[in-house]
């Protein structure tokens, strides 16, 4: 039964998210091709050995077209998932179902989350690829050292979206975003390559708190009646 | 239960938050920011004159006996630094202690090396992948070479062109750092990978064994050399200026804080000043004249200079409080106000940080006041008290912070 109920929430989650999240993943991969394409069109014009100059001393950044990606993705996604729910009011029917609140938001929330990361890990996968077919595997782990953040950024991204769609009461509404903008702002402070690299756990660690955090409003979605 | 503690996870979020960007926004609509201390010493006077912006665009001049200087009086007292203003007012040449002093002598013998804390080697982020250019080119300018080097278990020389190691180039350099008994792997590599330079000193790099040694390529043949620095310095950072005055290599920084710099003559270490010092807080700047070095470094609240003849003698010292870290009654009130800050970036470091930082006692007097806040918000709303102690708990802990988020983030009935 539970196993059933856990497959159709999955199969739910997907059909609310199936669109946008291949319109998401779409526009990741072309972002990607455009920096292939880039990277390739600097070594066209410039000798190797001016373009790696560039990228390790003046910290020229062959990816940055990545930088707001997974935070737009994360807002997508979220708002994909969590805006269908509150319409008219649908959630208040999944929480009724015989499964215990905090588990079914955590569910949708995993159910979510995977999906950012999917594209994340995408994301990732492709830096290192191209990163690794012209620089040396330095530049390639700074690469992966920068954009680490980013890619936490669009998964806290989807989870203030989350908070921000699921609050029933505006002002409260308001204030999360607020909360949100403010917390997702943090991992874009710095331009300087590997910059993060001494910060990411505690910022790792301090986004947590926006799990319990989406679960109250879900609490008081729920007792609105 | 599960509800309370959702609620006090999104208040304990607001509060990381509003500790971030609140006392932000307050330093930059209430704090003045004062620009540094300028300090020098006069070859003139033979008195530390200093510089400083007090507010409002308006600047502090005075030598260190307290008197005030306009600013052509000011800059008259150091000629070797404001050489070319001497020259607009017809002043060049001049004379100081029977010796005269014209443009060409002036530019020649004067030069400025600085170690600011982001400058340590372990207080940025670097690709450990260097560009070893040729030191005796033939052309005029230098050019970058097609291949960059790691140090790890040898020598390695990663061509640009293919993204591949040249082994034969490879081989080579690391068969004379092994000659000139390198243990691999490298602890520290220092250098210029820039063109723009008058000439090329290479690197300095330190091996397993804290070892010195010079590596250069000339002509495309390795150079190594294994200094007399001794291995067990402690060396943490080295600087390497590569100025046409060839007095020194650089500034090498130990662990314990002590700097040198490495002279030209056979590598021999010059001690400099370094009391009170810290490297991790302080810019340090040496001002090199014709007649004098100056040492100076200041952190946000001091700053120190010494005053040395040509071979390093201390001859005079001074030492004075930062305008910047003066108090004003916005500072004070911020204190008050803000009991801590989470500081996200510390201009010492090219890292982010993410650290707790506290304002003092006088936070308290901030704390103080929201628990009040909240105590009259609870009783003239007439909520439970009793059932609300954990706010006045988190208020107690986080001031204005707490206040807010819990006024906002009330517990559902």
């Amino acid at each position: 039964m539970k196993g059933r109920m856990t497959a159709s929430t999955l199969y739910k989650e997907w059909m609310k998210m199936r669109l946008y999240w291949g319109i998401a993943f779409a526009c990741n991969i072309l972002v990607f091709i455009y920096i292939y394409i880039k990277t390739r069109h600097m070594f066209v014009l410039e000798h190797a050995e001016m373009v790696w100059y560039q990228v390790i001393h003046i910290h020229t950044l062959f990816y940055e077209q990545i930088k707001y990606l997974p935070l737009a993705t994360g807002i997508v996604l979220g708002a994909a998932q969590f805006i269908p729910e509150i319409r008219n009011r649908r959630l208040r029917l999944s929480l009724h179902l015989p499964v215990r609140p905090h588990v079914l938001v955590l569910s949708y929330l995993l159910i979510g989350l995977v999906a950012v990361g999917v594209i994340c890990f995408v994301d990732i996968f492709l830096l290192y690829l191209i990163a690794g077919i012209f620089f040396p595997v330095e530049v390639v782990v700074r690469a992966m050292l920068t954009i680490f953040p980013w890619l936490l950024a669009g998964m806290v991204s989807f989870l203030g979206t989350s908070l921000v769609v699921l609050e029933p009461e505006w002002l409260r509404k308001i204030f999360c975003l607020a909360v949100s903008c403010g917390f997702v702002w943090l991992f874009f402070q710095s331009n300087i390559p590997g910059s993060y690299t001494t910060v990411i756990g505690k910022l790792s660690l301090a986004s947590l708190f926006f799990i319990p955090a989406i679960a109250l409003s879900v609490f008081r979605f729920r007792n609105r009646g | 239960m599960q509800q309370k503690l959702s609620r006090y996870a999104l208040i304990t979020l607001s509060i990381l938050v509003m500790s971030v960007y609140l006392p932000m926004l307050y330093q930059k609509v209430f704090v003045a920011r004062t620009g540094r201390t300028h300090l020098f010493y006069s070859p003139v006077i033979k008195k530390f004159v200093f510089r400083e912006m007090i507010k409002d665009h308006r600047f502090l001049t005075r030598d260190e006996t307290g008197r005030d200087l306009d600013r052509k009086t000011f800059e008259s007292l150091m000629p070797f630094i404001y050489y070319k203003n001497m020259e607009l007012w017809g002043l060049l040449p001049f004379e100081i202690d029977g010796q005269s002093f014209d443009k060409d002598t002036i530019k020649a013998n004067r030069q400025v090396i600085e170690l600011k804390p982001r400058m340590i080697a372990d207080r940025f982020p670097q690709d450990e992948i260097y560009p070893l250019i040729e030191s005796q080119p033939d052309q005029a300018l230098f050019i970058f070479p097609e291949d960059r080097f790691r140090i790890t278990d040898r020598m390695e020389f990663v061509n640009a062109d293919r993204n591949t190691v040249d082994e034969a180039l490879s081989c080579v350099f690391t068969d004379a750092l092994k000659d000139a008994g390198f243990k691999f792997p490298a602890r520290l590599i220092a250098g210029k990978g820039t063109i723009l330079k008058p000439f090329d000193e290479g690197y300095f790099v330190v091996d397993a064994a804290g070892a010195v040694f010079h590596i250069k390529r000339v002509r495309g043949k390795p150079l190594c050399v294994r200094t007399p620095i001794p291995a067990n310095l402690g060396i943490r950072s080295i600087r390497i200026s590569e100025n046409r005055r060839k007095e020194f290599y650089g500034m090498l920084l130990t662990n314990d804080g002590k700097l040198f710099l490495i002279s030209y003559d056979n590598y021999r270490l010059i001690p400099l000043p370094v009391d009170n010092y810290n490297p991790d807080t302080m810019n340090y700047k040496l001002i090199i004249n014709p007649l004098y070095r100056t040492a100076v470094y200041s952190d946000k609240t001091m700053i120190y200079a010494t005053a040395m003849t040509p071979d390093y003698k201390i001859i005079a010292g001074y030492k004075r409080a930062m305008q910047r870290s003066r108090q004003t009654p916005a500072k004070v009130f911020y204190s008050a106000c803000f009991p801590f800050f989470v500081q996200i970036k510390d201009h010492t470091s090219n890292y982010m940080t993410f650290d707790l930082v506290l304002n003092g006692w006088k936070g308290f007097i901030g704390i103080g006041i929201s628990v009040i806040i909240y105590f009259i918000f609870v009783c003239v709303r007439r909520f439970d008290l009793k059932a609300l102690w954990s706010d006045f708990v988190v208020i107690a802990f986080s001031g204005i912070y707490g206040l807010i988020a819990v006024a906002i983030v009330r517990p559902d009935p």
